[in-house]
C-alpha cells in the first residue's frame, strides 16, 4: 500500500478531502448547467413567443394601414433584444420589408439567405406556418431558437435568437451562489483536513516514526503524544509497548549474553527432512560452524549426526512426534566444522500448533564430549576395581573357606574330646562356634 | 458530457462572466449613420456592440432610461432633458452638428412661415423638435399659441403630413429629404440656428469603457469620409432616398472630429468646457420653455471619452 500511495496521509487527506469538495462542486454545477440551459430554453422560447404574439398583431396592423415607418420601427425595435441576432420581415414578393438594420431593408431575401449559415439557412428553407402560429424551435446542435410566423398579408417573419448568452447569464448569475456553496464545503472539507492533519495526523505520522524506529531496532524511540483522544491512548498503549519491548530486549540481550558465553547452543529446527535450522545461537561458531551455513540450508543437521547414532535419533525423534513426550533428552554424536566428532547432549522441546502438529523443534545442545570421555575414563576405572575386588574376594574367599574349615575340624574335635569327656582342647568364639555349629 | 464538465469547472474557476455587447440606441438621423456604417461593414465586434436602430428620438431616450440601451446618440438638449429628468448619463462624445438638416416642412400651399398661423404643426415634443418649433416661431414672428401642436414620432412623420393629419411637420434628415422629393415645402431648417443641435453620445455613469463605442464612431467616420459614394449606398437603403439623395442629405449637418470632440467636452483651468458655453442659450430656453427644472451640472455630464485600445 505505501509503495502503490507515495504521499503520507496527514497531506493526502486533507487534499483528498478538499478535492472531493471540488469534485462534488463540479458535479453539482454539472447538475445546474443542464438545469439552467433546459429552464433558460424553455423561457427564452416563453418570452420570444410571449414579445412576437404582440408583434404580430402590431406588424398585421400596421401593414394594414400600409403604414411600413412603423413596421420598420416595430422590427427595429426588437433590435433591442440583447438575445436576439436577425429579424426580417419577408415581403410577398420576396424582398425584405423591415430589419433589424435599415441596410438591409429593399434587399432580396434569396440574397440574405445565402449569406447565412448553412444550418440556419437549411432551418429557414421551411416555410411559416400559416397565421397566427408561431413557430419557434431550437435548431439541432445549436444554440440558436428560430421563429417564423406568417403575417398577413402574406409576409414572412423569421426571428433567430441566441440562446448562448441569456445561458452565459444565468451561469454568471448562478455562479456567485455557486461559488458560495461550493466554497463552504471546501473550505470546511480544507478545514477539516487542516485539523485532522494537525490533531492527527501529524501526531500519527509521530507514532508511525516512532514505530518505524522501533522497527529498526531503536528500543528508545517513544510516541509521547499528548491528549486523551483515541490517538493519544494509542500513543500511550504504544510506549507501554515499546517500554516492555525494551525490557525485554534488555532481557534478550542478557540471556544471549549468558548464551553466548555458555557451553549450551540455542537452535530451533523446522519439522522437515533433515531438520533445517531456522535458529542457532552465534555461539555456533565455537563447534566451527558458520552459522549462515546452518540457516540457509547449506549443511542440513541430520547430515552432521555420526551415522551410527543417525538411526536411532531418527526413530526417536520421529516416535515424539508422533507420540509425545515433548520433551526429551538425546546424546549423540555430531561432527563439527572442525571435523571432529562432539558429544552432544540435546535437550529438545517441541511446539505445537492447534491441531498438534509440531510447527517447530526447539533445543539447547550441551558439548558433552569432555564429560563422556570422563565416564568412560571412569567406567575402565571402576571395572578394573570391580576386578581387582573380585580377584580380592575369590582370595579371600579361599582364606577364609580354609579358616572356616579349621574351625569347623577344631569345633569337631572339640565336641569329639567333650564326648570323650576330655575338656576341649581348642578355644574357639562363640559365633564361631555357632556357626560352626550352624553350618552343615 | 464533456463539455458540460467543463463548464461546471469553469464555474467553479474564475472565469469572467461573459460580457453581452453594449447596445447603443439610435434614431434614423444620418448624422448617427457612422455607426450604422461600422456595423454593416463589420468595423466593429457585433458581440461587443449592437447598434440598434430605432425610428425616432422618443424611442432611443426611452430605450436607454429604461435600461434596454447601455448608450445612445440624441441631441444634446434631449441629453440635458434626460439628466435633468432624472436619467443618470454622462456625455462622451460630440458626434456631429445639425447645419440645415433640421427642418420644418410644411404643405405645398403653405409658403411662407407666417403661412403656419392656425395650421396643425407635428413635432416629436420629447426631442429637439421642440427647439426647432421654438426657434422658428420666433422666427415667424409667432407664438405657441398660434399653432396647433401635435405630438408626432419620427417614425410617423411622413405618414402624418402626406395623409394631411398635420399641415406642417418639424423633423430631420433623411426624412426631410423624402419630403422635399415629395414636393412639401420647407419653411425652415437649423441653417437658422448655427452650432444649436448638436448631437451627442450618451452612456450610463457605471458604464466605464466607451473605446468600443467611439472606436465604432471613428472607423464609421472614416471609412464613411473615405468613400462616400459607397458609403451612401449602404446607408441610403431603407431610408427612401438614393445614393445621390443621401450624399446631398449629409451637407446639412457637419461630423465633429475625434479631438474637436474632446475638446468641446473638456473644460479648462478656471474656464467651462466649450460645449458648455455654447449651450448655453439652448439652456436658457429650455429653462425658461419649462423643458428643464434646472440648470445642468455640467462637471457631472461631461466625461470625455477615450478610446484607448
Amino acid at each position: 500500500m505505501r509503495g502503490a500511495w507515495p504521499w503520507p496521509m496527514r497531506w493526502t487527506l486533507p487534499f483528498l478531502l478538499a478535492g472531493l469538495s471540488l469534485l462534488a462542486s463540479a458535479w453539482i454545477a454539472w447538475f445546474q448547467h443542464r438545469e439552467y440551459a433546459e429552464a433558460v430554453e424553455r423561457e427564452e422560447i416563453q418570452r420570444l413567443k410571449d414579445r412576437l404574439t404582440i408583434e404580430q398583431t402590431r406588424l398585421e396592423v400596421q401593414l394594414g394601414q400600409r403604414n411600413l415607418a412603423q413596421v420598420r420601427a416595430i422590427l427595429s425595435g426588437l433590435g433591442l433584444r440583447r438575445h436576439l441576432q436577425h429579424a426580417w420581415l419577408i415581403a410577398p414578393d420576396g424582398q425584405v420589408a423591415a430589419a433589424l438594420s435599415r441596410i438591409e431593408i429593399g434587399v432580396p431575401w434569396s440574397t440574405i439567405h445565402s449569406r447565412l449559415t448553412p444550418q440556419l439557412a437549411q432551418a429557414l428553407e421551411a416555410p411559416a406556418p400559416p397565421a397566427p402560429i408561431l413557430h419557434v424551435r431550437r435548431l439541432a446542435e445549436s444554440e440558436l431558437l428560430v421563429a417564423q410566423a406568417t403575417i398577413r398579408p402574406g409576409h414572412r417573419l423569421i426571428v433567430v435568437s441566441d440562446l448562448a448568452l441569456p445561458l452565459a447569464e444565468r451561469l454568471a448569475g448562478a455562479r456567485s451562489i455557486l461559488l458560495t456553496q461550493s466554497l463552504a464545503p471546501f473550505l470546511l472539507a480544507l478545514t477539516l483536513g487542516i485539523l485532522l492533519h494537525g490533531l492527527w495526523l501529524r501526531r500519527a505520522a509521530r507514532l508511525a516514526r516512532a514505530a518505524e524506529a522501533l522497527g529498526t531496532g531503536d528500543f528508545s524511540s517513544r510516541a509521547a503524544l499528548s491528549g486523551s483522544d483515541e490517538l493519544a491512548h494509542l500513543g500511550v498503549a504504544f510506549d507501554r509497548m515499546a517500554e516492555r519491548i525494551a525490557t525485554q530486549h534488555t532481557h534478550i540481550l542478557r540471556l544471549a549474553s549468558l548464551i553466548e558465553h555458555s557451553p549450551l547452543v540455542a537452535i530451533v529446527w523446522r519439522n522437515a527432512p533433515g531438520w533445517p535450522v531456522e535458529f542457532v545461537s552465534d555461539n555456533i561458531s565455537r563447534w566451527g560452524f558458520e552459522k549462515q551455513d546452518l540457516l540457509s540450508g547449506r549443511l542440513q543437521y541430520a547430515d552432521l549426526i555420526h551415522p551410527d547414532d543417525l538411526p536411532a535419533i531418527t526413530a526417536d525423534v520421529e516416535q515424539h512426534l508422533a507420540h509425545g513426550p515433548d520433551r526429551y533428552v538425546q546424546t549423540y554424536r555430531l561432527r563439527d566444522g572442525f571435523g571432529h566428532w562432539r558429544w552432544i547432549e540435546d535437550h529438545t522441546w517441541l511446539l505445537r500448533d492447534e491441531s498438534g502438529a509440531v510447527v517447530s523443534i526447539q533445543g539447547v545442545l550441551l558439548d558433552i564430549s569432555a564429560h563422556r570421555e570422563a565416564e568412560v575414563a571412569l567406567r575402565l576405572k571402576t571395572q578394573e576395581l570391580i576386578e581387582r575386588n573380585a580377584e580380592l574376594e575369590r582370595f579371600a574367599q579361599a582364606t577364609i573357606d580354609r579358616e572356616l574349615q579349621m574351625l569347623r575340624l577344631k569345633q569337631e574335635i572339640n565336641e569329639l574330646s567333650l564326648a570323650l569327656g576330655r575338656a576341649p582342647p581348642y578355644r574357639l568364639p562363640e559365633a564361631a562356634d555357632h556357626e560352626a555349629g550352624a553350618s552343615p | 458530457m464533456r463539455k458540460a464538465w467543463l463548464v461546471a469547472l469553469l464555474l467553479l474557476g474564475c472565469a469572467s462572466p461573459p460580457e453581452p455587447a453594449l447596445r447603443l440606441a439610435l434614431n434614423a438621423w444620418i448624422g448617427y449613420d457612422p455607426f450604422v456604417l461600422a456595423q454593416a461593414w463589420g468595423l466593429t465586434d457585433p458581440r461587443r456592440l449592437r447598434v440598434v436602430e430605432l425610428v425616432s428620438n422618443s424611442e432611443s431616450q426611452r430605450a436607454f432610461a429604461n435600461d434596454s440601451a447601455e448608450a445612445a446618440a440624441m441631441t444634446l438638449d434631449e441629453a440635458l432633458r434626460l439628466a435633468d429628468a432624472g436619467v443618470p448619463l454622462r456625455i462622451i462624445a460630440v458626434l456631429d452638428v445639425s447645419d440645415g438638416a433640421d427642418a420644418i416642412l410644411a404643405r405645398p400651399e403653405i409658403t411662407t412661415p407666417s403661412g403656419l398661423k392656425g395650421r396643425r404643426i407635428g413635432v416629436e415634443t420629447s426631442a429637439v423638435g421642440h427647439l426647432v418649433l421654438s426657434h422658428f416661431l420666433a422666427h415667424a414672428g409667432l407664438s405657441w399659441a398660434d399653432v396647433d401642436v401635435v405630438a408626432i414620432e419620427a417614425g410617423q412623420h411622413q405618414a402624418a403630413l402626406t395623409g394631411g393629419r398635420v399641415d406642417a411637420i418639424v423633423t430631420f434628415e433623411p426624412i426631410k429629404s423624402m419630403l422635399l422629393r415629395h414636393g412639401f415645402r420647407l419653411l425652415y431648417d437649423s441653417r437658422a440656428m448655427p452650432e444649436t443641435i448638436f448631437d451627442v453620445l450618451v452612456v450610463r455613469p457605471e458604464f466605464s469603457d466607451t473605446s468600443r463605442l467611439l472606436a465604432a464612431w471613428r472607423e464609421g467616420m472614416t471609412a464613411l469620409m473615405h468613400d462616400p459614394r459607397k458609403a451612401a449606398e449602404t446607408l441610403a437603403r431603407g431610408t427612401g432616398l438614393s445614393a445621390e439623395e443621401y450624399l446631398a442629405a449629409l451637407q446639412g449637418l457637419r461630423f465633429i472630429p475625434p479631438a474637436e470632440s474632446v475638446r468641446l467636452l473638456t473644460a479648462s483651468a478656471g474656464r467651462a468646457a466649450p460645449l458648455e458655453t455654447r449651450a448655453q442659450p439652448i439652456v436658457k430656453e429650455l429653462l425658461a420653455l419649462g423643458l428643464l427644472r434646472q440648470a445642468p451640472n455640467w462637471t457631472a455630464l461631461l466625461a470625455p471619452g477615450k478610446e484607448g485600445r
